[in-house]
């Protein structure tokens, strides 16, 4: 916590790190074990570390479980897909023209904070439980944070960008794309990776509450079969493949980020 | 003017390892003294490693060898008499305090009384000309009125001795010049030892009574100029003697060497 | 004439857009006369009747008690522990991985596992809201930290101060806007981890009975229930920005876009 200068020295090295981390892991998982053999957490209730491994191997082991996958990450590509198409040409539009923006950006900033679950009835009733509800829902919920990051980070390009793109008389295209989507690029990319998280949690929640086939269905039927290994093997599961999702966006974002100046 | 040297600075050295493997050598070798109640400025070609010298006399940086020894004890942190003003204000301020908790904030962790710490702060903040600002936040004061803060901080702690890192760099011109002579006569009235680190080598020569020059990383000490004007600087005056144009010529000269040698 | 103009933008401008979306809601719901999309009238008394005082006090007041002391809880908890943790290189380097992992878990996929192992009361309720919370808010203070402005970090360390008086008025303060913007988010999420948790083998609540609209056909209570939430959760939003206002005043971030 930069308590000194001198701290920035010992850095760790790449593998230290790496070393240190899974110790973290292990120490983790030692304690969840040790704490289910000496009875604190009570047995019949939360399976250990090592029951939670063994229902994890069983689970993946299982057709029901990758087709669950399959559609889960069908449901939340087509999302993302949508939410991209709409939302990022949106945000554009939104974001160029300086009174649409303001008139605009409270709405949007309004309807931020409500979480993406409220329109779940309703789409429910309209399109039924199944593939649409999910895909539909995902792309709601992720648009937003594109919509949002496109908008501003168009609209707060810099005045001299937007001066030198007029003293070297670019055409309306070149400027829309050269300057001011080129500048929004790194915001772009947060909203992004923000919006493939949201997709990839408003799939599971799509499943859980609305029944909609994937992982988020199955984590359901387990929760009321009381079949608590599967429970913590699907969760872990899915917990997984979040850390996938945000990775591999999260290296996404990073690229778009290089070229930015830091100052 | 005694010639007690108050820092010793012997065969400084300092290599970074890089976080891909590898290493940087900052600084190869750097020695010189400080004598009690003089201005040091240290001057040198851009990523000389100005900063890094400071940085390891401040105490912040642990030098890979060699030694800095302040009032005859060799230094591993930062020592209780010194201050430091850098150039970043408005960073280097505390932002949601004002200016007068600023300047007591320091005083407040050497155990001094709230009262006390108040009165020296007020005290200090006069004494940079910035008297019925002392409530202003930073983020209310121009960048001038901000560094002359960071002045007043330093100086409310009384230092033996008082580092400051390109104080001057993101000010315009005039309020430099303005902030370099507040920096004399701040010297004068407190008598305080000044070690400045500047790219700008005018400064430099207006302000210091030696100026410590850095060849190009990994640095070693080019040269010692002893700046031997008359001892009350003004800024046109001194600026025009044509010995202050020598100097300026022979320090640039040797910071400038061979641009394109390579 | 100035005056007029500087008073529209600021007041009548931002309901522009809510207009306009409410009148294409109405004439929507005109010509569908979709059983789904109840005209506005019929909501708005079914809003009524729902969220009456007593409709208030039977299934707003549960939910919202969970979020009032999950909330605090989850924060409170992750800010202690984030202290600690950013002090600690060697723990901070060692808890990444888990951290990240549970980050990267929706935290509305842990609720089955909270329902089965603590039933579907409001504890459970209060410690799925406190869990989510607490890791939006933990990798927040943890980051804001250990990214102190190194300046700022300098200054202090040349200065000497250390301790509380370092804590509270360098660090923590410095850290502040990445720890505000972590609670923001894990208000947001508390928000939506309330509404889940309450889909599971629950009566009453703001989920609850709308769900329950839901599922008996019952479409304008169904959007008074939509509509309530989506007030909470600007409400609540709102209520936050409010909160941290001296904050951003005082670190001098508030001033009004002067143009860079």
């Amino acid at each position: 916590m930069g308590t000194n200068g001198r701290r920035e020295e010992t850095s760790y090295g790449r593998w230290a790190r790496f070393a240190l981390q899974c110790t973290g892991v292990l120490v983790l998982a030692a304690l969840w074990q040790i704490s289910s053999l000496a009875g604190w957490l009570p047995k019949a209730v939360a399976p250990s570390f090592f029951e939670t491994i063994s229902g994890l191997w069983q689970v993946i082991h299982t057709g029901s479980f990758w087709a669950g996958t399959a559609n889960t990450f069908r449901a939340w590509a087509y999302g993302m897909f949508v939410s991209i198409v709409i939302g990022i040409p949106l945000g554009l539009l939104l974001g160029s023209n300086k009174v649409v923006y303001r008139l605009s950006r409270p709405t949007i900033e309004a309807v931020r904070p409500i979480p993406p679950i409220v329109i779940l009835p309703v789409v429910l009733v309209a399109v039924g439980y199944g593939f649409n509800l999910s895909a539909l829902l995902i792309a709601q919920g992720a648009m937003w944070p594109l919509l949002i990051m496109t908008s501003y980070g168009v609209a707060t390009v810099p005045q001299v960008a937007l001066d030198t793109a007029t003293v070297f008389r670019f055409s309306f295209f070149r400027r829309l794309f050269f300057v001011r989507l080129a500048q929004a690029l790194p915001l772009i990319g947060s909203g992004v990776r923000l919006a493939a998280a949201i997709a990839f949690a408003v799939a599971i929640m799509a499943g859980l509450v609305g029944g909609a086939p994937g992982l988020g269905q199955l984590l359901g039927l387990a929760s009321q079969a009381n079949d608590l290994p599967t429970l913590f093997a699907l969760t872990m599961a899915i917990g997984f493949f979040g850390v996938v999702v945000i990775s591999i966006f999260s290296s996404v974002e990073r690229r778009l980020n290089r070229w930015k100046v830091s100052s | 003017m005694s010639t007690v040297p108050i820092l010793k600075v012997e065969n400084l050295h300092k290599t970074f390892t890089l976080p891909k493997g590898g290493s940087y050598t900052a600084l190869d070798n750097i020695s010189f003294e400080v004598a009690d109640g003089e201005i040091v400025a240290v001057v040198g070609p851009s990523g000389a490693g100005k900063t890094t010298v400071l940085r390891c006399l401040a105490g912040l940086l642990a030098p890979t060898s060699g030694s800095v020894i302040f009032e005859g004890e060799s230094i591993t942190e930062t020592p209780q008499d010194v201050a430091a003003v850098f150039q970043d204000y408005s960073r280097s301020l505390l932002p949601w305090l004002s200016a007068r908790s600023n300047v007591m904030l320091p005083l407040r962790s050497r155990g001094l009384s709230r009262t006390e710490a108040r009165q020296k702060a007020d005290a200090a903040l006069a004494s940079v000309g910035l008297e019925g600002r002392e409530g202003s936040h930073p983020w209310q004061l121009s960048g001038g009125m901000q560094q002359r803060v960071a002045l007043a901080r330093a100086l409310a702690c009384n230092p033996r001795l008082l580092f400051m890192d390109e104080p001057f760099a993101s000010l315009d011109a005039q309020t430099r010049m303005d902030l370099e002579d507040l920096v004399l006569h701040i010297h004068k009235e407190f008598a305080t030892t000044v070690l400045i680190v500047t790219h700008d080598i005018d400064e430099a020569i207006y302000l210091a009574n030696h100026v410590v020059v850095l060849s190009k990383p990994p640095a070693t000490v080019s040269q010692i100029v002893e700046i031997n004007l008359p001892p009350n600087r003004h800024q046109t005056t001194t600026k025009e003697n044509p010995a202050f144009a020598q100097l300026r010529n022979h320090v640039l000269t040797m910071v400038r060497r061979d641009p394109y040698e390579d | 004439m100035r005056r007029y103009t500087s008073w529209t933008i600021r007041f009548v401008a931002p309901l522009l857009m809510p207009v306009v979306l409410l009148g294409g809601y109405v004439l929507f719901a005109h010509w569908q006369s979709n059983l789904y999309f109840p005209s506005l009238p019929r909501i708005y008394s079914a809003f009524k009747t729902t969220w009456s005082p007593h409709g208030l006090r039977l299934n707003a007041w549960p939910s919202l008690s969970n979020l009032l002391l999950g909330y605090p809880a989850g924060l409170l908890s992750a800010v202690l522990l984030g202290i600690l943790v950013a002090r600690l290189k060697a723990l901070r380097v060692a808890s990444e991985p888990i951290i990240a992992f549970f980050l990267a878990l929706p935290s509305v996929a842990i609720v089955p596992i909270f329902i089965v192992l603590f039933g579907p009361g409001p504890g459970t309720k209060q410690l799925i809201i406190a869990q989510a919370v607490f890791f939006q808010v933990l990798v927040n203070v943890i980051d804001g930290l250990s990214t102190l402005d190194p300046t700022l970090a300098q200054s202090a360390d040349l200065f000497k101060i250390r301790g509380f008086r370092r804590l509270f008025l360098v660090d923590l303060p410095g850290a502040g806007s990445q720890i505000l913007a972590g609670a923001r988010a894990g208000l947001s999420l508390g928000v939506l981890v309330m509404i889940v948790s309450e889909l599971f083998n629950t009566r009453f609540g703001i989920g609850a009975v709308t769900l329950s609209a839901q599922s008996s056909f019952d479409f304008p209570t169904m959007w008074a229930g939509m509509v309530f939430t989506a007030i909470i959760g600007i409400g609540l939003n709102g209520l936050f920005s409010l909160a941290e206002r001296p904050y951003l005043r005082r670190a001098g971030l508030l001033q009004t876009t002067t143009g860079a």
